[in-house]
């Protein structure tokens, strides 16, 4: 073969540069791939901060928070069952058929007193339907409303404040001592046990130790 | 083979199919499987081919990907819609429990019911009404489906035509009824009632009784007729017969000693089997603390609950029945016995082959004078009910195990009798009241043409059933969870019958429509009280308010008869009765018996009734012509051929059905279930079985002389009696598979016990390997001594094989049901299997045995299906439990494959969501506390983990870190009539009974060589054969 007889390369001479080029960028794609993934879907980024439109403008801000309404008022069932239901239009009209009878805020709650049909609120906690959440346990247990719901004292509209994925749950369910409060403390949301030296071990009026469960079925069935 | 050698180390073979007796190459073929033959083949649509198929995945996966990218942004929004005015004491997702009553094959028990805002989803026994324990059967618990059957009848019919379009109509109810009224009072008023008739079930309610009488007053020349699956006519007239007018028997099981039964069914579907089986089973449990037992014989044409769990079974046909009472009448006069000369006379002329049983039996009965009991069942002759009444008196039993009760019934007619009248042209006006002539009534009485020469007839039925569209005119009636009543039951408790929901569609009661019948506009509410205020004196609204909470009538006894039977009687009865060829000939019998899981057809549109294979055949969705293996071998049938039985008694009658070959039916005996193969329209029972009632002649549910001939065709029987077989091995020392004995199940004697109290030699021949001889474990073991360590046992000793544990299951846990189609192909999902074994020569009937095992999760401590599990979806709990979690499941199904109970059950398709598809109401009766299964993942009993979860959290907000003993119940154990289920805390070393009873010698973990260590254990059977009958003491 002679010397003047090369070859035509076919590919450009750039083209030595894609290896190495892939060897660096395809792991950088793909660990912001995962890292995209790990942080926008999680629930911290999709759930926390829902606060959808409620048909009525009621305001916790103004109940909970100037009034200082007891959550358990409205939140009747909550000591004693799995849900804390969210209140019978009786509830509303016990004040409103003196207090702001005739604002035509509460033109939505007059209507549904007057024909039986409920007012159709927008959830914002929700918990997927595999997973069995029971609130008369927790707040027996001692744990703080805000704890889960942040301080509904202070919103106008209600959203949600905590990711309520299985890890968030987990880590309190690992070591639950943090989020307890003394169980007269439960309904005040701005109690810090930190802040106030709470330590649950040492409280006389538990009768047990906080063991949460933290097998498939505590949950799961 | 190494099966033989098994059969001679454990004494005895069980099998569970004549297939499996035989080691049949197909059987064998299929246990080797993976799954199930059939189970994990792919279903495609026909006209799909698989390259098709797999386009059509491709596609909708791509289209799932699209929506859910969207989804993926925001959940869709939810309604959260609260009460508008709360009502009193609820509390939302809490259950509420209403103290009721109810009437379930012929027997009134208490009931509690649960109710979740307003829909009441289960229902139980109510534990303080002495009829029900706690316990119900499996009817009672398929009431809880019942309500919401979307075949119910929603609006009036005129000549079967449905009068309201679209919505159902509660004003058209009511102008209809009271124009019912109007013309029945023109017709009828000035005759006093001539020509009048109503013809009602036996329902013994004070209330409905009470407007019977006002009616009857009204219209005093109209006649009452009762027609009653359940109703003892031939027990009725041989009480008459002594002197007990308008009287039933009681029977007091927990005294006796000795119970001997005739074609009777006592713990199966005869009478008040609850109770009974809860008495019936003091008498066994004793066997652990007392070492003492009852004695049970049983002579039967083929295998009821009761005929399982005998000590001592003679397969009898149901004709023979009376000549062998007679024979034991001549063996007790014999040993010294005084019964009426004639009575002994008359027994010496018959012969029995059976000398050596009656003997035997005679003996016992002798030695347990007041203590013993003879029961006859219901379709036996007047004269055969007499005859025990006699034995029974003679040896002293009654007023002890048995006692003469009045019936609150009315005196009535039987339907043989109203038929004659309406053909004579007499009955003009004909009142249905919840009962469904045209399809129950005997072929002979032709009712369907009898009921078209009545001018008019008013029905009201729960369906527009065969009686409904025939009728002139057809009322809906409501379900007893919707309406106010009352129920007596047999030893004379009253108790009120307590609505939980509104009727879901405009209806009636049975005593608003007799009410309405008269004029009377009062709702069952009213109606009810205003009966009950008749009889209260002092504060009726207190007495009442404590009713209702304990759900019965404080005080209400009814009334016994003391006086004893003239006996003189007797003789009459047996007067006449020339010697009968019957119990010698070869003729072919004919038995047509109740079915154990849609009764007389009542339950046939009941998916969950339709879909439990019966105790014995295992047969789901289907009812077919039992008959033995000897005579389908004379007879070359086989399972599944069809055949004609030919009947010819007054005229001719041919049923073609599939036949179904069983051990334990007489010779020359074909048995047929009722119930089945119904032309009422609904979308469950369509299509399912065959009609028995078109064989039945006259009162008596037994014939003599059918033709039993095998025609052209095959029909597919759905039985499950061989899924889920543990007993498979390969024998490597000859290379080839058998059905090998493991001391699966295990059954002992009571003199073995009292020769071996250890039991340990006793259990030796059962164990493959010794459990103490368990070295090492391979899995860690888990920790069983501190906190809630959950555990069961299963009392094979007072197991019935009832079924009811299933049925609850299926109502607690939300089991879908999968159609004939895919039990055919091992898809049903029952969380609890009964397995049934047969035992002994299948050509001699009277050798074969049969023992209930019921199978469900075991929760293995060293559990196979968590091993293999590759997402940890199904994992170990900290108290013991085998979890699922359902969402992790991919449906691998190796823990299936790899579970050694075969117990894992799968969802090849959205069963769940095909069940609410097809029956739009059933997903009101789901439980909310269980999720709902959907496609692709596996399913097991979790021991009610609801339950435990439940009381957890009330324990522990009561302050209590340990769950007291008692306050976790599994709906199985909740069900059971014979309390053979024990569930509780392993590591309570106070209190826990389930911990005790692990502790006896009888106590056993099925496939023990394994090594799982079983939370669910199983303490043997033991029976009490008589030393007389050598036969059955090889055990």
């Amino acid at each position: 073969m002679n010397e003047g007889d090369r070859v035509t390369p076919i590919f450009p001479k750039w083209t030595n540069h894609i290896p190495t080029a892939v060897a660096i960028g395809a792991p950088l794609v793909l660990v912001s791939v995962v890292l995209a993934v790990w942080y926008f879907f999680s629930p911290k980024w999709t759930d926390v901060g829902y606060t959808p439109k409620q048909p009525v403008a009621f305001s916790h801000q103004l109940h909970a928070g100037q009034m200082g309404m007891d959550c358990r008022y409205c939140h009747s069932t909550v000591e004693r069952a799995a849900f804390a239901a969210i209140p019978p239009t009786e509830t509303c009209m016990g004040c409103h058929s003196m207090v702001q009878a005739k604002s035509p805020r509460l033109q939505l709650v007059r209507e549904s007193y007057q024909s039986g049909k409920p007012i159709e609120w927008v959830k914002v906690h929700m918990l997927p339907e595999h997973a069995n959440f029971n609130h008369s346990i927790h707040v027996n247990s001692g744990v703080n409303c805000a704890s889960c719901h942040g301080r509904i004292d202070q919103m106008k509209v209600v959203g949600q404040a905590q990711p309520l994925s299985m890890g968030w749950c987990l880590e309190c369910h690992r070591n639950p001592s943090p989020n307890l409060v003394p169980k007269n403390q439960v309904t005040n949301l701005s109690y810090d046990p930190a802040k106030e030296g709470y330590v649950p071990e040492k409280d006389p009026h538990r009768l047990r130790g906080v063991n949460p469960p933290q097998h498939c079925s505590g949950c799961h069935y | 083979m190494q099966s033989e050698n098994n059969q001679e180390k454990s004494g005895k073979k069980y099998w569970r199919s004549l297939e499996e007796m035989a080691e049949s190459p197909e059987l064998l073929a299929q246990m080797k499987n993976e799954f199930p033959s059939g189970a994990a083949e792919l279903e495609v649509t026909p006209g799909v081919d698989r390259r098709s198929f797999l386009g059509i995945i491709g596609a909708s996966a791509a289209f799932a990907g699209l929506t859910s990218a969207t989804g993926c942004i925001r959940k869709p929004a939810e309604k959260i819609l609260p009460y508008n005015k709360r009502p009193e004491d609820l509390v939302e997702g809490k259950p509420q429990y209403y103290a009721s009553a109810g009437r379930f094959g012929g027997s009134v028990f208490g009931l509690l019911v649960t109710s979740y805002e307003g829909r009441p989803t289960k229902v139980d026994g109510n534990p303080s009404h002495p009829m029900s324990l706690g316990a119900t059967n499996a009817f009672a618990q398929a009431s809880a489906l019942e309500v919401y059957d979307p075949d119910r009848s929603q609006s009036v019919l005129k000549k079967g035509v449905a009068q309201t379009s679209g919505r159902p109509d509660a004003k058209l109810l009511k102008t209809t009824l009271a124009a019912a009224a109007a013309e029945i009072k023109a017709t009828h008023g000035s005759t006093g009632g001539q020509g009048l008739a109503v013809l009602l079930e036996a329902v013994p309610s004070p209330t409905l009784l009470g407007l019977l009488r006002e009616f009857q007053t009204t219209y005093p020349k109209s006649t009452v007729t009762i027609h009653d699956a359940a109703m003892r006519w031939n027990e009725m007239t041989a009480l008459a017969s002594f002197g007990y007018a308008n009287a039933h028997l009681f029977h007091r099981l927990e005294e006796a000693d000795v119970v001997a039964c005739f074609d009777a069914d006592p713990l199966g579907i005869e009478g008040d089997v609850v109770r009974n089986s809860k008495m019936y089973a003091t008498k066994r449990k004793s066997v652990d603390e007392a070492k003492t037992m009852s004695r049970l014989y049983v002579a039967e044409p083929t295998f009821t609950n009761t005929g399982v769990v005998a000590d001592h079974r003679l397969s009898l046909r149901s004709s023979a029945m009376g000549e062998a009472l007679l024979a034991l009448a001549v063996q007790l006069a014999s040993k010294g016995l005084n019964l009426p000369a004639e009575v002994i006379a008359r027994g010496k002329q018959v012969s029995t082959a059976n000398e050596k049983w009656l003997k035997a039996l005679a003996a016992d009965l002798m030695a347990n004078q007041g203590k013993s009991v003879i029961m006859v069942g219901q379709d036996q002759r007047a004269w055969v009910h007499a005859l025990a009444l006699a034995i029974n008196s003679a040896l002293n039993n009654l007023g002890k195990t048995l006692v003469v009760r009045s019936s609150p019934l009315p005196a009535a007619s039987p339907l043989h009798e109203l038929t004659r009248e309406i053909n004579k042209g007499n009955v003009k006006t004909l009142v249905i009241i919840d009962s469904n002539p045209v399809y129950t009534a005997a072929a002979d009485l032709s009712f369907a043409d009898a009921l078209q020469k009545v001018q008019t007839s008013i029905h009201l039925g729960y369906h527009a059933d065969e009686t409904g569209v025939a009728c002139a005119l057809h009322f809906p009636r409501s379900h007893a969870l919707e309406s106010w009543g009352d129920l007596v039951s047999s030893d004379g408790t009253a108790a009120i019958v307590q609505p939980v929901i509104e009727p879901l569609y405009p209806s009636l009661s049975d005593v608003e429509f007799l009410a309405g019948l008269m004029g009377n506009t009062k709702n069952s509410y009213e109606l009810v009280q205003a009966q009950w205020k008749k009889s209260t004196t002092g504060d009726f609204d207190s007495s009442w308010r404590r009713w209702l909470h304990d759900g019965m009538v404080k005080g209400t006894v009814g009334e016994t008869f003391s006086a004893k039977p003239e006996l003189s009687k007797l003789a009459q009865q047996l007067e006449g009765l020339g010697t009968s060829p019957e119990s010698t000939s070869t003729q072919m019998e004919l038995r047509l018996v109740l079915d154990r899981s849609v009764y007389d057809g009542r339950y046939a549109n009941n998916a969950w009734m339709q879909e439990l294979p019966d105790s014995v055949t295992k047969l789901t969705w289907d009812n077919a012509a039992l008959i033995s293996p000897k005579t389908a071998k004379a007879k070359g049938i086989k399972t599944g051929d069809f055949v004609e039985i030919k009947l010819k008694q007054d005229k001719e009658a041919i049923l073609k059905i599939a036949a179904f070959v069983v051990p334990g039916v007489s010779e020359n005996t074909v048995v047929v279930p009722l119930g089945y193969g119904r032309s009422f329209n609904g979308r469950v029972s369509t299509g399912t079985g065959f009609n028995g009632y078109s064989l039945l002649f006259g009162e008596n549910r037994f014939a003599f002389g059918a033709d039993v001939q095998r025609v052209s065709g095959t029909y597919e029987l759905a039985t499950t009696q061989e899924h889920g077989v543990s007993d498979y091995s390969y024998d490597t020392t000859v290379g080839k598979e058998a059905v090998e004995s493991r001391g699966v199940t295990r059954e002992i004697t009571l003199a073995a016990i009292k020769a071996d109290p250890s039991l340990e030699e006793t259990f030796k021949k059962f164990n493959l390997l010794d459990p103490k001889k368990h070295k090492t474990l391979l899995w860690t073991k888990t920790n069983t001594t501190s906190g809630n360590q959950w555990g069961m046992t299963i009392d094979l000793n007072s197991c019935t094989g009832c079924n009811a544990c299933t049925v609850a299951c299926q109502a607690e846990n939300n089991i879908s049901v999968v159609g004939k189609k895919r039990v055919l192909k091992s898809r049903e999902m029952h969380w609890i299997r009964i397995d049934r074994y047969f035992t002994g020569n299948v050509d001699t009937p009277d050798s074969i045995q049969a023992v209930f095992q019921p199978m469900a999760c075991a929760h293995c401590e060293t559990a196979p299906c968590e091993q293999v599990c590759p997402v940890a979806a199904t994992v170990h709990g900290v108290e013991g439990t085998n979890d699922i979690a359902y969402n992790r499941c991919i449906g691998t199904r190796y823990c299936a494959n790899n579970c050694p109970y075969k117990v894992r059950r799968f969802n090849y398709f959205n069963f769940s969501k095909e069940n609410d598809a097809d029956n739009p109401l059933y997903a009101m009766q789901k439980n909310p506390r269980v999720t709902v299964r959907f496609r692709g993942v596996i399913e097991k009993c979790t021991y009610c983990v609801q339950r435990i979860n439940a009381a957890r959290v009330e324990s522990k907000i009561r302050g209590e870190d340990i769950i007291r003993e008692g306050a976790v119940v599994t709906a199985c154990q909740q069900v059971c009539p014979t309390d053979a289920i024990t569930f509780g805390n392993l590591a309570d070393e106070v209190d826990s009974r389930v911990k005790m009873l692990k502790a006896l010698p009888r106590n056993y973990a099925v496939l023990s060589e394994l090594a799982l260590e079983p939370r669910t254990t199983f303490l043997a059977k033991v029976r009490n054969p008589n030393p007389e009958l050598e036969s059955s003491t090889q055990l």
